[in-house]
């Protein structure tokens, strides 16, 4: 995954106390932080709740930030914690939704939503290490090391963790019915 | 590439294209300014306090006596007995049943028994000796534990053997065909009204008097 331009030099003017760099800083990263929390949360009302909580401590945690490091998975690293102790809250109070849908995108053909909607599906079934691990790597477009990092697992695990989910992924899609 | 690849970059064009609505900086940006502002904080700490003396005028009880009734319903198990002499019905015990339970010491115990038949039994120890109404009394507390160590046991088995047709092992109540005196038949009458108190109020230490008389 590329950096955006300018983000690192972008944060770094937002941790010396910047008004406008953060704020740019947070209208530049509102849509990657709220489909990532919307792909493991699966509900817009707490996806939304979910990315002001990450901005809130996005701008707390400025100052934690490590020049060499890249913006976008930091940020992932923070909405991860965020959403699973949101994931965390819903389940002791049984509120955890089974299966809910994307927010498709309507440009895209009715053919292509129907598959959008069919992976969502599948996706919701897997384990909630194995959903991050393919948001990340294949949603998110992260290398495997950078979804290691954002996880926090090894490098070992991320790539077990990938293959569990792959394989269990192909089940699930060898199983459909019709022309897939 | 097989399908299911396929299926995962169509979905990513569809996950990409998810937009968070209206602009993050100002969510949270104002607020947290807001937050910083000098005369946020008094004002927070202000409105914490004018709360706080709300709720305890509207929650006193001196303010509200209705609710003060209830609150004392509900922390202090109220027992009342119909007194012989009088109409009316009259609370005679006013704290719970388990405050007056004698803690597990010799001493102390002793010099609480006064209290508890007293409190207890206003009207049955005027027909009853007074050893034998705090033998009934004690018997009342003498709930589950069998051991030798229990304080009522001791008192019990101390208290019994004041009493004709008692062993040192406990209270034995007179079987009336053997024994039909005068005093078993008032220990009858005042169990009976025991017995009457005890399934008004479930205290299932009562039941004894129903099984025991022999």
């Amino acid at each position: 995954m590329e950096e955006p331009p300018n983000l690192t030099a972008l944060c770094q003017r937002a941790a010396a106390g910047s008004r406008a760099a953060q704020a740019e800083l947070l209208d530049r990263l509102q849509d990657r932080i709220f489909r990532f929390c919307m792909s493991q949360l699966r509900e817009v009302e707490s996806a939304r709740e979910a990315t002001q909580e990450v901005a809130l401590r996005l701008l707390r945690q400025l100052g934690s930030f490590r020049p060499g490091g890249l913006v976008t998975t930091w940020v992932l690293g923070i909405a991860l914690n965020v959403c699973r102790e949101s994931k965390r809250q819903r389940r002791w109070s049984g509120l955890e939704p089974e299966d809910c849908g994307l927010n498709y995108d309507p440009s895209q053909p009715l053919r292509q939503q129907e598959d959008a909607e069919i992976l969502q599906r599948m996706l919701n079934r897997l384990a909630p290490r194995q959903r991050e691990a393919i948001v990340l790597r294949y949603f998110e477009q992260l290398s495997l090391e950078q979804t290691a990092e954002v996880m926090g697992i090894s490098l070992g695990a991320t790539k077990a963790t990938l293959a569990q989910a792959m394989e269990k992924l192909r089940q699930a899609f060898a199983m459909l019915p019709g022309d897939h | 590439m097989d399908d299911l690849e396929t299926l995962l970059q169509q979905a990513q064009r569809s996950y990409q294209a998810q937009r968070f609505e209206g602009r993050l900086s100002q969510l949270v940006l104002e607020s947290e300014s807001a937050c910083r502002h000098p005369w946020f904080f008094p004002r927070v700490v202000m409105a914490a306090c004018l709360a706080a003396v709300m709720l305890a005028l509207v929650w006193s009880p001196s303010m509200n006596p209705s609710l003060a009734d209830r609150s004392d319903q509900a922390s202090v198990p109220q027992i009342e007995v119909v007194q012989q002499q009088t109409t009316e019905p009259k609370p005679f015990l006013s704290k719970p049943l388990r405050w007056l339970l004698p803690p597990q010491g010799r001493g102390t115990f002793a010099c609480q028994q006064d209290s508890v038949v007293q409190t207890l039994l206003p009207t049955s120890t005027t027909s009853l000796p007074k050893s034998l109404a705090r033998t009934v009394s004690v018997s009342m507390f003498d709930t589950h534990s069998r051991s030798e160590s229990n304080p009522v046991r001791r008192f019990d088995r101390k208290v019994a053997r004041l009493l004709p047709n008692s062993s040192s092992r406990g209270l034995r109540f007179p079987k009336r065909d053997r024994f039909p005196s005068k005093r078993s038949t008032h220990l009858e009458q005042t169990s009976g009204q025991l017995c009457e108190l005890g399934s008004r109020y479930s205290l299932s230490p009562f039941s004894r008097f129903r099984s025991d008389p022999r």
